[in-house]
Formats: structure tokens, C-alpha cells, sequence
């Protein structure tokens, strides 16, 4: 019953939808002005993603030194472009780089450094942005490769430069390699930052959108989604395919060690690279800060608290709708993707492996493409069902779909962790079925449930590359408002209601946390790592 | 002395209480000759072999092996080598890579590093597993390219923490012989640590029982036997039985 269910929802909105992109697909719309955007995407992908591998690294090397100084606060910054929206970097880009820049009209006297709207600017700002994903994902990696295995390295004569290139960075080398595959598709998928910077650099997202939006071209907008669903799926794959293969550590347990491996001196250059990655960092985000008290950017800087006022007045509508939206989708997520962990783990049925697949198969999507096949898909009544378009339920459904993978690995790994003859033992004792999960099962897998509900909110509230398709007069989001504001040049808004964002999500988590005590972004990069 | 031990002391830093894992710890080793630590767990057997391969630094006190004081000695520049509880095989490398590694690291011309390897697999009986993976054995087998590994560098000392606790009940017996068979052929000097007193009774030259990071006594496994010097030690022992009372009368049949 409930897996009837369960595959009626996923055919209703991820086959049904997608599969509306094929219908209207004509082979003409394949020329030029279709390969050089497509070439574009590609070609940031594969650059932020090595990129931001490499910072990842960095991070992640420098933070799992028990002695290096400062190593909880490098965590902490290291991670904050993931409780934003990945574009407010764009904003902050903007406001120091920019031909208004802060440091264009002061260092500079007026001539940008370099031009921010394009290639570089835009890497530039999703590495930064995306980041944060290959350091979870590293951090993770490095946490693995247990001490024992460098100690066994040095003991038998090797130096530290041989360990780290003949232990560490083999062992590392499938995490680097997913880590390059998902920041790939984040960089494929992102909508935000091109829009905001690409200039005359076009990207398929964005190009996707503007046909659908402004040309109402459906047949260039279809195409351009299948052009940027296909490498996407092909990365989503062979990280999957990676992790599989990824070597395993044999033997028994091994204890922790405070044994600095590392040495100082390697240990003082990372710390110097994290310093100057975390002033970047704070660089950026401090800009939004003082964007948002100047009165209208550009034009004398001066000082206002007025931006907050008006934002509000302009925007506090759409900011309810965001939370309200991003804060329900959370339990939602959370409790689907435990229900899905456990039908995946724990029962064998014909179509166990498929269930996870489909659901998994929602991360492989764009957010892009995923989002106006919805805008095409539900602007009619489907099954019996009102017309979805324009109304809460089309953004909550994308908002589950998008993060169900996530809820569902956190499910698996903790499912995977609880010992199974606990709920045999229940079992024995007479508990069955639905009585088994609610009693037993459920209460130990509470924690990846928080885990979920509080990833789901913080992608929800800060996600705009599928909602952008289907938001409405009625319903919108803040960060559709952001864009807006940054697209009339009305900067100081923007970071003004960027800011009102970001202190609500930092709220929101430390709620969820005071209230739980069991989120933490260990069991936000064991989410990642596993999808 | 093979291993001269002076008043080794650790005092680890936990949440700003100290403890003393390591207590003036004094011990001599001689060359050829098996050593057991023997200890429950949390004694401080561990740390006191880490910080005679230099991965944990002494708070006093001082090591030398073969004459050379080992004090402030990077762990790649000593002569020991460890095996380790869990191990700790390279799972990327092949049961040949694990074992030449040492050798690589000297830089070891080819031909001698495969002679070298196939000799030392030869001896614990991996020949024809060289191109294996870790996680392509046995636990027992994955137990013999650990000594293998060890003992291909030879090194002075061979230390050795609880090496067989990962292992069945009758695969441990069968280690703990060929141990002590290679440790004769070969001459060894290993320093073993294990809680398991039976493992020690059977492997050991000479026994060093340990209680909070102190020695309780040492001795061959005979002197505690017939001389165990406190309840501890007799309780440790389980097997020699300590009868309380007072002889009364003897009863004499005819
Ligand atoms: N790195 C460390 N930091 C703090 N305390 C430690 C550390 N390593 C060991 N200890 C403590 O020192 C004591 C001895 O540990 P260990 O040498 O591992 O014992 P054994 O190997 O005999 O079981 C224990 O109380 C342990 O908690
Ligand atoms: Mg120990």
C-alpha cells in the first residue's frame, strides 16, 4: 500500500515531468546557438570543480590536524557559503569588484581589477560557493584513513612527503575524484550566479530559462534542459560508481592518535592557506554587511539602517512563504526518506534496488531542468488533480523531491549503523510491521530524521534554480526576490534581505540543534558523501 | 643491551586532569630474546610501545636500541618496526607493495627488493598471495603480511601490540607457534604486548606485568609461577590458587 504509493508519487513528479522535456524535443534546435552555451557550462563545471576539490582538500587536510591553530573556526567559515544562497557571493562579488566596487574606486580608482561579469568572476564565485560541498565530502575521506595507516607508513622509514603522496593521497583519491563529479553538477546546476554574472559568458541554465521565460520557446528551452541533464547524469553515475569502488581499510579497529603526522611546517603553510581562505570569506560575507546599510549602492555610500525597513515592507510576504515552505518540507523529507531508508535496508521486495534508484535519481537531475519540466508538466490538471502551477503545493513538492535523496541517505547510513538484532529482538517480543518501525526502528533513527529535516530546510529556503520555474504572483520565494533586486541594480536591497535570510537560517538550525542536539555538519557531509 | 628503558614516563593532558599512563617504566632487553608486556587493558602496554617507535614523546625518562639513544628521533629515522593491532595493511596496495614498502622507501635497487619480499613471504607461507589485495584474506593471512612487512626491513626490535587479539581462538594458537618459531630462526628481539596471560606464559622469555603504568613484577614465566609476589599478581595469574587458612592437624592413615 504504501509502496504503491510511494512509486505513484515518484512516476507523478520526477518520470512524468521529465518526461515532458522528450515530447517536445526536435532535433533542428540542436546548432550553434546551443553548443557554445552548452560548451560554456561544461567547461566552468570542470574548472570549479577541480577548483573547489582542491580548496576542499586544503580545508579538509588542514582541519582534521588535532594541532593546528584555529582549526574549528577554519571549519566554521569553511562551511558558512552553505547556509546562504550560493549567489549572495555574486552580490558580494559585485559590491567589491564591481565597477562600484568597494575595492575597484578605492585601490583600483575606478577601473575593475579584473572583469567580473564572465568566466572568471563567475568560477571565481562558485568555487567559493561550492567549496563547502568537496570539503564535507574530504573532510569525510581523511576522517577514514585511520592513523594507523600513516603510522604504519612512518615506522616502516617513509618520510612525511612520501606518506602524504604514497598513503594519504592514494587513499583520498576516489573522495577527490567524487568530489570533482559533484561540484560538476552543482556548478552544471546553478542558476543564481550566472544569472547574476555570466555576462556574455552564456550557460545552458540560464539560457534554458530566458527561452522559456521571455522567448517562450519551449522547444529550445526542452533541448537546452536535455543537453545539461545528460552530462549531469553521466557525473551523478560515475560518482556513484567511485564511491563503490573506493578501497576498504581491513583488519579490526583501530584507536585514535594524537600522533601530528604532518609536521610543523606543512602545518604553518596550511594554516596560512586557511587564513587567507577564511579572509576571503569573511571579506565576502562582511561585504553584504555593509552593502546592507549604505543607502543605494554606488551613489555616495552612506550610511542607512532605512534598507531593512524597505525590504521588509517590500519583501516579508514572500520571506514568510520561504520559511513556512522550507521549514514543512523539512519532516516531510525527513520522514519519507526514513521510510524509504528502511524499506531499502531493512525489507527485501521486487523492486527494492529501483525505489532507491528513482529516488536517488532526483539529485541527478538539475535543479534547472527538473524545475521547468514541472512548469510544463503541471500547468495542466494531471490524474485528476488541479492545475499545480501557480499554487504552495508545486514548490513544497519540488522542495521534497530535490531533498528526498539526502533524507534517504542519511536513513540508510544510520540504519546501517543501528544493529539489526535490536529489532529482531523487538521482533521476538512481538513487535511487527508498522508497530516495529514506530517503536523501535523510528526512535533509533531519529537522529538522521533531525539531519534531514534541518538539510532540507537549509536547501530549501536558500534553493533557487527549480523553484525560479515555478513560482507565481501568489507564491514566491525570497530568494526569487533577491535575484530580483539584484537585476534592477538595487544592491543594497539585496544584500539587505540576504542578510534577513541568512540570520533566519542560522536561527532555524540553532533552534532545531538547542531543541535535538544531534544535528551536526558530520551528519550533513555523511549526507553528501553518500549521495 | 638490545633495548635499555630508563624511567620512561607519560602523563597525558585530559581535560586539564593528568594521567600518569607510564610511571617510571625501566626495563633492559637482550638481544635474541621475546619480552612480553603483559597487562589489563588500559596499563599503558600501548603507549609504551608508541613511545618507543616515536609516535608519542616522553614526558621523562629515556629509550636506546642498539646502543643509540632513540630521544627526539623522528619515528621513520628509528630502528623498529610495529605490528600493529588492526594491522594497519595499505588496502591500495597489493600483498607485495605492502611488504616491499619499507624497502621502497630505502630506495633498494628492484632486483633485491623482490628477492627480499618473495624470501620473507616464503617464510610465513604467503608465496603465490603476492598480487592479493588485503581484502582479498583471510584474517590470519592478513596477520602474516603485517610480520612479513615488519620483519623484511630488519629491524632491531620488532614491536608487536596485542597482534593476535583480532584472531579466532584456534587461528591464535596457530600464530602465536609460528611466532615463536620465526622469533628462534630468525633471532629476534621482540618487545609483545598482549593481556592474555596464557598468550604470554607460552611466547615469553621473560614476563613484565604491569598494573597503572608501573611493573608489578618480572621474571621468566617460571619465577612467577613459583614465586608470584602479591595477590595481584596470583589473581592476574588465575591458574596458581592461594589456599588461606591454618594447618591444624595432619591425619596419617595407617
Ligand atoms: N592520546 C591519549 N590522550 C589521553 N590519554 C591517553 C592517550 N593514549 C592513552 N591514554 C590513556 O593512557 C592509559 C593507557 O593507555 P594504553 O597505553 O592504550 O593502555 P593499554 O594499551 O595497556 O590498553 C589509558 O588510561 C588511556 O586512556
Ligand atoms: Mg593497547
Amino acid at each position: 500500500m504504501f509502496l504503491t504509493f510511494l512509486f505513484l508519487f515518484f512516476f507523478l513528479f520526477v518520470l512524468y515531468p521529465l518526461g515532458h522535456l522528450f515530447v517536445g524535443f526536435e532535433r533542428p534546435v540542436l546548432d550553434a546557438q546551443i553548443w557554445t552555451p552548452f560548451l560554456n557550462s561544461l567547461k566552468l563545471g570542470a574548472v570549479v570543480g577541480f577548483l573547489a576539490s582542491l580548496f576542499g582538500f586544503v580545508l579538509a587536510l588542514a582541519t582534521t590536524q588535532k594541532k593546528l591553530f584555529g582549526r574549528k573556526i577554519f571549519a566554521s567559515l569553511a562551511t558558512l557559503p552553505l547556509i546562504s544562497p550560493p549567489f549572495v557571493l555574486a552580490i558580494a562579488m559585485i559590491l567589491l569588484f564591481g565597477r562600484q566596487g568597494v575595492i575597484t574606486q578605492t585601490v583600483f580608482a575606478g577601473t575593475p581589477l579584473f572583469p567580473i561579469y564572465g568566466f572568471w568572476g563567475l568560477a571565481l564565485v562558485e568555487v567559493l560557493a561550492y567549496t563547502p560541498t568537496a570539503y564535507l565530502i574530504l573532510k569525510g575521506v581523511l576522517e577514514a584513513i585511520p592513523a594507523s595507516m600513516k603510522e604504519a607508513a612512518l615506522n616502516l622509514g617513509a618520510g612525511r612527503r612520501y606518506t602524504f603522496l604514497k598513503i594519504v593521497l592514494p587513499l583520498a583519491k576516489h573522495g577527490l575524484i567524487s568530489s570533482f563529479l559533484l561540484v560538476f553538477m552543482e556548478s552544471l546546476a546553478d542558476f543564481g550566479n550566472p544569472l547574476i554574472l555570466s555576462g556574455n559568458f552564456e550557460v545552458l541554465a540560464v539560457k534554458a530559462y530566458m527561452e522559456m521565460t521571455s522567448f517562450y520557446n519551449i522547444h529550445a528551452a526542452t533541448a537546452m534542459a536535455l543537453m545539461l541533464l545528460a552530462p549531469s547524469l553521466i557525473a551523478f553515475f560515475g560518482q556513484r560508481l567511485f564511491l563503490k569502488k573506493s578501497v576498504v581499510v581491513v583488519g579490526g579497529k583501530s584507536q585514535g592518535s594524537s600522533f601530528d603526522w604532518l609536521g610543523k611546517k606543512p602545518r604553518r603553510v596550511l594554516f596560512l592557506l586557511c587564513s587567507l581562505y577564511s579572509l576571503l570569506i569573511i571579506l565576502m560575507y562582511g561585504m553584504i554587511c555593509v552593502g546592507s546599510v549604505t543607502k543605494a549602492w554606488g551613489v555616495g555610500f552612506a550610511f542607512t539602517l532605512g534598507n531593512f525597513k524597505e525590504v521588509w515592507e517590500l519583501s516579508s510576504k514572500t520571506l514568510f512563504d520561504s520559511v513556512f515552505l522550507a521549514f514543512i518540507s523539512g519532516p516531510i523529507t525527513g520522514l519519507l526518506g526514513m521510510a524509504i531508508a528502511y524499506l531499502v535496508v531493512r525489507r527485501k521486495f521486487l523492486g527494492r534496488r529501483l525505489l532507491e534508484a528513482v529516488t536517488l535519481f532526483a539529485f541527478a537531475v538539475p535543479g534547472t531542468v527538473l524545475g521547468l519540466s514541472y512548469a510544463i508538466a503541471f500547468n495542466k490538471p494531471v490524474l485528476g488533480l488541479p492545475v499545480l502551477q501557480g499554487t504552495w503545493a508545486i514548490i513544497l513538492l519540488l522542495f521534497v523531491v530535490r531533498n528526498l535523496p539526502v533524507g534517504l541517505q542519511a536513513g540508510v547510513a544510520v540504519l546501517n549503523q543501528v544493529d539489526k538484532s535490536i529489532e529482531e529482538a523487538a521482533m521476538n517480543l512481538g513487535a511487527k510491521g508498522w508497530g516495529l518501525f514506530r517503536r523501535v526502528t523510528l526512535p533509533l533513527m531519529a537522529p538522521a530524521f533531525f539531519t534531514g529535516w534541518a538539510y532540507s530546510f537549509v536547501k530549501a529556503i536558500t534553493a533557487i534554480s527549480a523553484v525560479v520555474f515555478v513560482v507565481s504572483g501568489n507564491w514566491s520565494l525570497v530568494t526569487v526576490d533577491i535575484l530580483g533586486l539584484v537585476e534592477n541594480g538595487e544592491l543594497s536591497y539585496a544584500a539587505a534581505l540576504s542578510l534577513i535570510l541568512i540570520a533566519i537560517v542560522i536561527l532555524v538550525l540553532l533552534g532545531i540543534k538547542f531543541f535535538v542536539g544531534l544535528v551536526s555538519t558530520r551528519g550533513l557531509g555523511g549526507a553528501l558523501r553518500g549521495v | 643491551m638490545q633495548v635499555s628503558i630508563r624511567d620512561l614516563t607519560k602523563v597525558f593532558q585530559e581535560k586539564r586532569r593528568e594521567i600518569a599512563a607510564v610511571d617510571h617504566f625501566s626495563l633492559e632487553v637482550e638481544s635474541g630474546r621475546l619480552v612480553t608486556l603483559l597487562g589489563s587493558s588500559g596499563c599503558g602496554k600501548t603507549t609504551i610501545l608508541r613511545m618507543i617507535a616515536g609516535f608519542e614523546t616522553p614526558t621523562a625518562g629515556s629509550v636506546s636500541i642498539a646502543n643509540h639513544n632513540m630521544n627526539g628521533l623522528p619515528p621513520n629515522k628509528r630502528p623498529v618496526a610495529m605490528i600493529f593491532q588492526s594491522y594497519a595493511l595499505f588496502p591500495h596496495m597489493s600483498v607485495f607493495e605492502n611488504v616491499a614498502f619499507g624497502l621502497r622507501v630505502r630506495n633498494l635497487p628492484r632486483r633485491e627488493i623482490k628477492e627480499r619480499v618473495e624470501k620473507i613471504l616464503k617464510r610465513v607461507g604467503l608465496t603465490g598471495k603476492e598480487k592479493r589485495a588485503p581484502n582479498q584474506l583471510s584474517g590470519g593471512e592478513q596477520q602474516r603480511v603485517a610480520v612479513a612487512r615488519a620483519l623484511v626491513v630488519e629491524p632491531e626490535v620488532l614491536l608487536c601490540d596485542e597482534p593476535l587479539s583480532n584472531l579466532d581462538q584456534s587461528l591464535r594458537i596457530k600464530m602465536r607457534e609460528e611466532i615463536k618459531r620465526l622469533q628462534k630462526e630468525l633471532g629476534l628481539t621482540i618487545l609483545f604486548v598482549t593481556h592474555d596471560q596464557e598468550e604470554a606464559f607460552y611466547l615469553s622469555d621473560h614476563i613484565v606485568l604491569i598494573d597503572a603504568g608501573k611493573i608489578i613484577q618480572q621474571g621468566t614465566p617460571k619465577d612467577f609461577y613459583e614465586n608470584p609476589k602479591s595477590d595481584f599478581v596470583r589473581d592476574f595469574l588465575g591458574g596458581i590458587k592461594r589456599v588461606d587458612g591454618e594447618l591444624v592437624r595432619v591425619i596419617a592413615k595407617t
